[in-house]
């Protein structure tokens, strides 16, 4: 097998875009379009949201119990990235009850979220939440 | 640094690379499904408004079979409280967002987004 070993890929006719062949060795998809640009895993358990891991985020704010906002260290070209996410409300085990995950205000630097219990009567905060947002960088 | 400059990558006997314990999704979309319009997207050519709440997003590149991965999220301005969209009913030229309201009744959704991990054609 050949292998390549390098730091950095750089599109030549554009920087920022490289086709990778897809798996049925036809059709090529773009790398960098493809590529999650920013993701969290979040426990906000006790009142104080923190991350547990995350990429491309440079801070979490609490705005109310349920309610949070993320901000991006690197910022986003558009507000029309895609954005996906999933809670536990109770604990962090398998049995724990699924929470609903809901989208906020999205600006090209911050995205806010809340997360709610499963029968969407209150607004909670969740000991595992996981975020991730795919899209263009500025 | 090492830096590599080049239009595509693929192996020697042209099929597709593998990334070091990773995987790059193969399509996205932000959408409105109150218009209903598409915002922003990646493999994905156009949608159809099914019925209330119930979208197709047509790919332009196919998947290999219909077993991809499809995680949603959405956004309902009218509502307090997120729902979980479903995402069940997808072809290899098609993945599906059905959003409801608290209720458990279909309703169109203001922001919709959607992400797919899964294998070409």
């Amino acid at each position: 097998m050949s292998e390549i070993l390098v730091n950095k890929l750089t599109g030549t006719s554009t920087a920022g875009s490289i086709l990778v062949t897809g798996e049925g060795n036809s059709t090529t998809t773009n790398l960098q379009q493809g590529l999650a640009k920013a993701w969290q895993s979040i426990t906000a358990s006790g009142g104080t949201p923190s991350f547990n891991d995350s990429f491309n985020t440079s801070s979490i704010t609490d705005s109310n119990v349920g309610r949070h906002t993320l901000n991006f260290s690197n910022s986003f070209s558009s507000v029309n990235y895609a954005v996906t996410g999933s809670c536990q409300t109770s604990s962090t085990s398998q049995l724990s009850n699924s929470g609903e995950f809901r989208v906020g205000d999205l600006t090209t630097g911050t995205e806010a979220f809340s997360t709610a219990n499963e029968g969407q009567t209150v607004f909670v905060d969740c000991p595992r939440t996981h975020i991730y947002q795919l899209g263009d960088l500025a | 640094m090492s830096t590599v400059h080049c239009n595509t990558v693929q192996t020697s006997s042209g099929g597709a690379v593998t990334l070091t314990k990773q995987e790059a999704s193969k399509a996205r979309v932000n959408a409105n499904g109150d218009t209903p319009v598409i915002n922003g997207s990646f493999n994905v050519s156009s949608l159809t408004d099914n019925a209330n709440g119930n979208f197709d997003f047509n790919v332009t590149n196919s998947f290999s079979n219909a077993n991809f991965s499809t995680a949603a999220s959405s956004h309902n301005s009218g509502a307090s409280f997120g729902t979980s969209p479903y995402t069940g009913g997808k072809t290899t030229t098609l993945f599906k967002i059905q959003t409801a309201n608290t209720g458990g009744t279909s309703a169109d959704h203001d922001i919709m987004d959607g992400i797919v991990q899964g294998g070409l054609a």
